[in-house]
């Protein structure tokens, strides 16, 4: 190769250095999958914990008598628009349109707040009607599962402020806007289960 | 940039060419989650439910659209339809290996009954 040529190839192959691997993946994108790939073990367990549980109430009140579905529901619906918004900051990152990314990151993190004010609304709620942590085996599978849910919707808004943060600082652009993509797959991730445990836990109604 | 450096370039964008949705593609997809979450909770009134003859029904009706929402939410926001398949088969061993072991431990455990 000419010598003119070498800087220009470098170059190009530093800016894509993260697809220099053998599956033609960065690490940390196939890392992130692998991840979530693992993560579906836990939830599964928690959720078959629930399944298992959701009637030893012990003669005390169950979680299935204190839902507030229509609550839940926007909630939910506060939690699905909110992957709509990562996707868009992301897409503006693409673009290198900072200033968009950044407004979209930060309505992505306050729309996972909201989720997160709702759910202590709903633990706050249901502990006032009597069914606290250790009440019965089903309340113990229900706060243990909402609550772990709860506990990655808290990382990923910590996640997306860190690279709001970062962003503001400069040293988030679009050249590297795979972070962005890959705490967009967590997020997408946590509203993937989400949809799972509200029709799961809270949609199908008790026999 | 000599000629062999910009065909190695090309073929490297090429490989790289995520065709990634446009935003209005990603909003459709957000309106179409939010009308079938909507149909789910829809279920959940006494006037809705009643539809529903037999719990069977009921609950395949919810199944089927909590799939279809969690397929579209994996497909296009997760971009699984674009990235390569390796991505898809390792988040889907995952997926499959849990639905397996979790259906058998419900088995055991009675739940369906």
């Amino acid at each position: 190769m000419a010598t003119a040529t070498a800087p220009a190839t470098d170059t190009h192959h530093d800016a894509h250095d993260p697809h220099a691997t053998n599956t033609g993946i960065s690490n940390n994108k196939l890392a992130m999958w692998l991840f979530l790939s693992t993560e579906c073990l836990l939830f599964g367990a928690l959720i078959s914990t629930y399944l298992i549980y959701k009637t030893r109430g012990n003669g005390e009140v169950l979680p299935t008598d204190l839902f507030d579905i229509p609550f839940t529901s926007v909630s939910s619906f506060v939690l699905l628009m909110s992957s709509l918004t990562m996707v868009l900051a992301l897409s503006a990152f693409g673009r290198n349109d900072l200033d968009r990314g950044k407004a979209w990151l930060l309505v992505t993190a306050m729309l996972g707040a909201v989720f997160m004010g709702g759910q202590a609304y709903e633990f706050t709620a249901f502990y006032e009607e009597g069914l606290g942590y250790t009440t019965n085996p089903a309340a113990s599978a229900f706060y243990t599962l909402t609550g772990f849910h709860g506990a990655h919707v808290s990382i990923g808004i910590i996640m997306l402020m860190s690279l709001w943060v970062a962003a503001n600082q400069g040293k988030l652009t679009g050249k590297n806007s795979e972070t962005v993509e890959i705490v967009g797959l967590y997020w997408h991730f946590v509203d993937l289960v989400w949809i799972f445990i509200f029709t799961v836990i809270y949609l199908i109604p008790p026999e | 940039m000599s000629e062999t450096t910009e065909a190695a370039v090309e073929t490297h964008d090429e490989a790289h060419d995520d065709h990634h949705p446009s935003d209005w593609e990603y909003i459709k997809v957000a309106i179409i989650l939010a009308v079938v979450t909507a149909a789910e909770v829809a279920t959940y009134f006494e006037s809705v439910f009643t539809f529903f003859e037999t719990r069977w029904i009921l609950l395949t009706s919810l199944f089927t659209m909590m799939i279809f929402k969690g397929w579209l939410v994996a497909r296009v926001f997760m971009h699984l339809k674009q990235d390569k398949p390796v991505l898809q088969q390792s988040f889907f061993a995952g997926v499959l290996l849990a639905t397996a072991v979790y259906i058998v431990t419900l088995l055991a455990f009675n739940v369906f009954g």
